[in-house]
């Protein structure tokens, strides 16, 4: 599975939903779906929405519960939580949902089978995919910074 | 599609999720031992396995059309999984406005992270 992806060398902002979003330098954007666990299809209606792609990462996904909210139209209150993930001494609750990303070729179901992590608080300021599930789904990239 | 599912307490896993998801975890080995499933998808509800696919969707809609609640099955992606508590790396560290000292000597009071 492939895609190509493009990156900026200076700040931009781009529109989601009813919200501007900036987007630092050189930050390489992706676009994600999420979805309850039951959805056996992709759906058109399912929203769309940026995430940074950080092959630094090595969770799967993380993002708010004001982002799951605002801009999945899930609330954190329906996924079942599975677990918890641990960062030094520091926790964060694992959920279970379906993680689609949007390819070249169409929405890519990316099977987060150890779930998506929520956090209650501030960060991450945008919604982050990780490199776990990327080597999953056999992604190959190539990307391209524009000036 | 905004605020659709509300509930009023968080949804804790159900025990069978749980059971279906060490079922997973304790049969994963032996899955991995066949090459050609590498990265297919393998559903269970409780000890049962419900299929081998390529596809997530497919062993969902497989558990659906059983009747299995979604609650009660887990679809796991086998590949080498880490342990139950293995320690995650946040990688993302954000900058803004980097602020260059004139005086390479002299550090700047302060960068925005």
């Amino acid at each position: 599975v492939k895609s190509h992806l493009n990156y900026h060398s200076e700040k931009t902002t781009i529109s989601v939903r009813d919200e501007l979003v900036e987007i630092k330098a050189h930050q390489i954007i992706v676009w994600v779906s999420l979805s309850v666990a039951d959805i056996d299809e992709w759906d058109e209606r399912i929203p769309k929405f940026p995430a940074i792609l950080d092959i630094g990462h090595t969770h799967a996904f993380a993002l708010t519960e004001h982002h799951l909210r605002k801009w999945a139209g899930i609330h954190v209150s329906t996924l079942s939580r599975i677990g918890t993930m641990r960062k030094e001494n520091t926790r964060a609750p694992l959920h279970r949902a379906n993680l689609w990303l949007h390819m070249d070729s169409g929405p890519l179901d990316l099977v987060v089978d150890n779930g998506i992590a929520i956090f209650s608080e501030d960060w991450p300021s945008l919604p982050i995919l990780g490199s776990a599930h990327l080597q999953k789904a056999s992604y190959k990239l190539s990307s391209t910074a524009t000036p | 599609m905004e605020d659709t599912k509300q509930a009023d307490a968080p949804v804790e896993a159900t025990s069978m999720l749980v059971r279906s998801r060490a079922a997973f975890l304790r049969d994963l080995p032996e899955l991995l031992k066949n090459p050609k499933h590498d990265r297919w998808c393998v559903a269970y509800h409780g000890d049962e396995r419900i299929g081998i696919a390529k596809s997530q969707m497919d062993l969902i809609r497989e558990c659906k059309r059983r009747g299995i609640p979604v609650s009660d099955f887990f679809v796991g992606c086998i590949f080498p999984h880490g342990e139950e508590d293995e320690e995650v790396e946040f990688g993302v560290f954000e900058f803004d406005d980097i602020e260059l000292d004139v005086n390479p000597d002299v550090p700047s009071e302060s960068h925005d992270l």
